[in-house]
């Protein structure tokens, strides 16, 4: 006999009820969220942090220091510059040397991002003594900072990002607000361009620089330079932008300004000193030799000391062998270990003779 | 003002309640007011260019009333009007840097500078439906329109005034005649269409549309086969998702306001033929072509040649209408070429016809169908090159799609394992995996509307299921909120 049971009719559930209950829940799940973030240390399972800001590298240095300062109690020495900065020098020998040297015990950390030139970082530095107030601030500077047309992109990208121009002063809109304030959103927000093509790319980037960090903020750069000695030549494709864009090197009034404004920190009771790494003597072949970098020199340091700011010799590059070097610009895992020692001695020296010393500094407040 | 804002929806069931409050007289005004302010957040010029457009079109509307004398001439005149003003605004980049030049030289323009032309939101699908019903009018299928408010609506109507659907004023305007009432179970189906179509819109489309990175659609020879493989069905279900998801969030906000737009899309990617491709994709305009070219076209063609097997009455008319929605697109090569395409993708589906008449889908052996659905599918899904790139580069996609290349899955191993440093995944030749995962979700969900029949399938979900398709809904708008881009509506460009 057939079956003439009418079929089931299926339930329907009201959508309108599921909507509210979704955005109930979803209301519920956050605030749980923000609450676990808060109150136990998540960090640890979810690494990455962001403020939405595009430079994943400084949102990376921007969390490490907070967790540096909130670990240590403060932060005495802050070292600002470029990539060159931040794998040209292990704060930690930095500190070990210039205890064993002058017996003093410094919390240093290194806070070189890569593409900053002093245009960002002027806002940067005084962002940084605006909330840590280190003793000394040392900003490593060189002549592609003071070329007008150089990062542009990254300057503009930087300074004009919501979250950082609220950190700087400006009145938060609601999205930069929950950006600062909402641990939640900053868990989330490393993940916000989920969708985008380069994602992935991006993604991997990140976690492995996360990763090679120290929480002194240094990340060692493992290559080696090779041919480091045959100079860089304008008809190379790879030369040919940086030639065209320093071969005709004056100096920037404006970028002048900005070191100014790095200087004038001093008067927030920080101590500013403006020195250079030890880049590799082909480098200054983009620029006209070696003769331009000292006539760069010439008209640096006196702006400097007529700023009441102290400029430190750079060292010979000579000092540098060329295996501790990755390229013409920047210093590898061994150079970085040299040349935290080498950096290490001469402040001291400093301290020693000239009384320019490096501070241990009063504890700081960590907002979590 | 984009329909997926949430000030949109906050203003738009503003407008409801108020619209619900009014006596009767005054509803279909207000809800002119209302259009008007929405399109007026586009540009208030736009308000004043559709006032001019609806008031020529009204009064076109009476005199091609078959009442009056040369009705006839009125109705092509009316005609002639839409085309042209479609033709100035869309296609000015044609002629306004001649136009230019020439005031230039004559001294009436500044020297450099050239003339600019905004285009108003959505004119295309203005343009068509103004088209049909002057046509209806002069055919005695439609009284004229006589109360200016009503036809002004029937043009304006702000949930569809951006991309469709594409109202026949005969369908429309009685609609707005009867007594617009909304009950629970409205609200529940506009519930069902608007959640369906945000998420098509945020989870589906948007994340597929970024995760194909720009230079593969200017350069994809310098791209794996495979990748060029994964970001032409991205970009198929993008297209769909974008444009269905669109077409359900308006449809859904309608229905607020107790009026019923008519449907866009039946899971186009489930035809068997290109026949019934066109009856699932863009439904409204796929009728409008139908009806307005094609059917005019068979019947005069066979009037002139009457055997109906002629290469004249089997290719003429899917061409010429395929190549008119084409030109609907974009006056573009590549735009004729997409329309040639799909038009001899129905030229040759008839030509079995030719020899031994076919079963009818439905009673064709289930492997036929499924097999249909393949080839229409992936013929459909090549088509879309053309429609997305101009003519050099779509050919220079179609050669990237035959060099496929092996894959570093022992790279990828390595990485994931930990025996290489974490690094880039493109050098890999592997198609983004996010773009699987919503590739593979976006298959599911047309999937599941497939299973159970009806576009408003989520209302027959278990609650659990529901809440989560809000939950997920939700973050994904979270993050889009955070997120560096955002994507607008593909058909907002028509």
């Amino acid at each position: 006999m057939p079956d003439i049971t009418p079929p089931k009719p299926r339930r329907s559930h009201s959508l309108i009820t599921s909507l509210v209950i979704g955005l109930l829940l979803f209301a519920v799940l956050s605030l749980l969220f923000e609450g676990l973030y808060r109150w136990t240390r998540l960090e640890g399972i979810v690494p990455l942090r962001s403020v939405g800001l595009y430079h994943n590298q400084f949102e990376i240095k921007w969390f490490e220091l907070q967790d540096f300062v909130r670990k240590n109690g403060g932060v005495d020495v802050i070292l600002l510059g470029s990539s060159m900065v931040n794998t040209g020098i292990d704060p930690d020998v930095l500190a070990e040397q210039y205890a064993l040297r002058t017996g003093q015990e410094l919390r240093v950390f290194n806070f070189g991002v890569e593409g900053f030139t002093i245009s960002p970082n002027a806002e940067i530095a005084r962002l940084l003594v605006q909330e840590y107030h280190p003793a000394t601030l040392i900003f490593f500077t060189e002549m592609r900072d003071y070329v007008a047309a150089n990062g542009l992109e990254v300057e503009q990208q930087v300074l004009n990002d919501e979250w950082l121009a609220a950190r700087l002063g400006a009145s938060p809109s609601f999205r930069a607000w929950l950006k600062d304030k909402s641990l939640q959103v900053q868990h989330l927000l490393p993940y916000r361009n989920w969708s985008r093509a380069d994602f992935p790319d991006t993604f991997l980037m990140s976690l492995r620089r996360f990763a090679d960090t120290t929480d002194a903020g240094y990340e060692p750069d493992r290559k080696t330079a090779v041919q480091l000695d045959v100079p860089p030549d304008p008809a190379n494709p790879d030369d040919r932008d940086l030639f065209a864009m320093f071969s005709d090197y004056a100096i920037d009034p404006a970028r002048l300004a900005d070191l100014a404004q790095i200087i004038s920190l001093q008067q927030e009771g920080t101590r500013v000193i403006i020195t250079e790494l030890p880049l590799h003597p082909t480098y200054f072949t983009y620029f006209g030799g070696e003769e331009v970098h000292q006539a760069y020199l010439e008209q640096l340091v006196p702006f400097i000391e007529s700023h009441a700011g102290v400029f430190l010799q750079p060292l010979s590059p000579n000092l540098v062998p060329p295996d501790h070097r990755s390229d013409r610009f920047h210093l590898n895992y061994k150079g970085a270990a040299l040349y935290s020692q080498l950096l290490a001695d001469q402040l001291s020296g400093l301290c020693q003779s000239e009384n320019v010393c490096l501070l241990f500094n009063a504890p700081v407040e960590v907002a979590p | 003002m984009t329909v997926t804002a949430l000030l949109f929806f906050a203003c738009a069931a503003l407008a409801a309640l108020v619209f619900h409050r009014l006596p009767a007289r005054f509803r279909l005004s207000w809800l002119l007011l209302v259009s008007a302010g929405f399109i007026a957040t586009w540009s208030w010029q736009f308000v004043l260019v559709l006032a001019f457009y609806s008031g020529v079109n009204y009064f076109l509307g009476l005199r091609s009333s078959p009442s009056g004398s040369h009705f006839k001439r009125w109705a092509r005149a009316g005609i002639v009007f839409n085309i042209l003003f479609l033709f100035i605004f869309k296609y000015s980049d044609f002629f306004l840097p001649q136009f230019s030049a020439l005031l230039n030289s004559l001294g009436f323009l500044e020297p450099g500078r050239v003339l600019q032309i905004l285009l108003p939101v959505g004119l295309s699908f203005l343009t068509v439906q103004n088209i049909s019903y002057l046509l209806d009018v002069a055919n005695k299928r439609l009284p004229a329109e006589t109360g200016f408010v009503r036809f002004a609506l029937y043009i304006a109507y702000f949930p569809k005034l951006l991309s469709g659907p594409v109202e026949r004023a005969r369908v429309f305007l009685p609609r707005l005649a009867a007594p617009l009432v909304v009950d629970r179970p409205l609200l529940e189906r506009s519930a069902a269409l608007i959640l369906a179509g945000l998420f098509r819109k945020i989870v589906l489309a948007n994340p597929l549309f970024n995760t194909i990175p720009a230079a593969a659609f200017t350069t994809p020879l310098d791209y794996p086969g495979q990748n060029l493989f994964f970001w032409l069905l991205a970009y198929t279900f993008a297209l769909y998702n974008d444009f269905a998801g669109y077409t359900a969030i308006v449809r859904g906000v309608s229905l607020w306001f107790g009026i019923e737009l008519s449907p866009n899309f039946n899971l186009p990617y489930y035809a068997r033929n290109f026949t019934e491709f066109w009856n699932r994709w863009h439904i409204t305009l796929s009728q409008w072509l139908r009806d307005y070219i094609f059917y005019p076209l068979a019947w005069s063609l066979r009037r002139r040649v009457p055997d109906q097997n002629h290469w004249v009455n089997i290719v003429l008319p899917p061409m010429i209408t395929l190549l008119v929605s084409g030109m609907w697109h974009g006056l573009s090569w590549n735009m004729l070429l997409w329309g040639g395409l799909h038009g001899v993708y129905l030229v040759l589906e008839r030509l079995p016809a030719l020899i031994k008449p076919s079963a009818p889908l439905n009673k064709r052996p289930l492997w036929r169908q499924r097999l249909g659905i393949l080839v229409t599918f992936i013929l459909a899904a090549l088509a879309w090159v053309p429609f997305r790139m101009q003519l050099p580069v779509a050919f220079h996609y179609w050669q990237g799609l035959l060099r496929w290349t092996l894959p570093d899955f022992l790279g990828v191993a390595r990485m994931l394992v930990g025996w290489s440093p974490l690094s880039g995944w493109s050098q890999f030749d592997l198609p983004n995996p996010v773009l699987v995962l919503v590739l593979a979700l976006a298959i599911t969900l047309d999937a599941l509307q497939h299973r159970a029949g009806s576009e408003e399938f989520l209302a027959a979900w278990p609650r659990w299921a529901q809440v989560l398709l809000v939950l997920a809904l939700l973050t994904a708008a979270l993050l889009a909120f955070f997120a560096d881009t955002a994507a607008p509506f593909v058909y907002q460009g028509f």
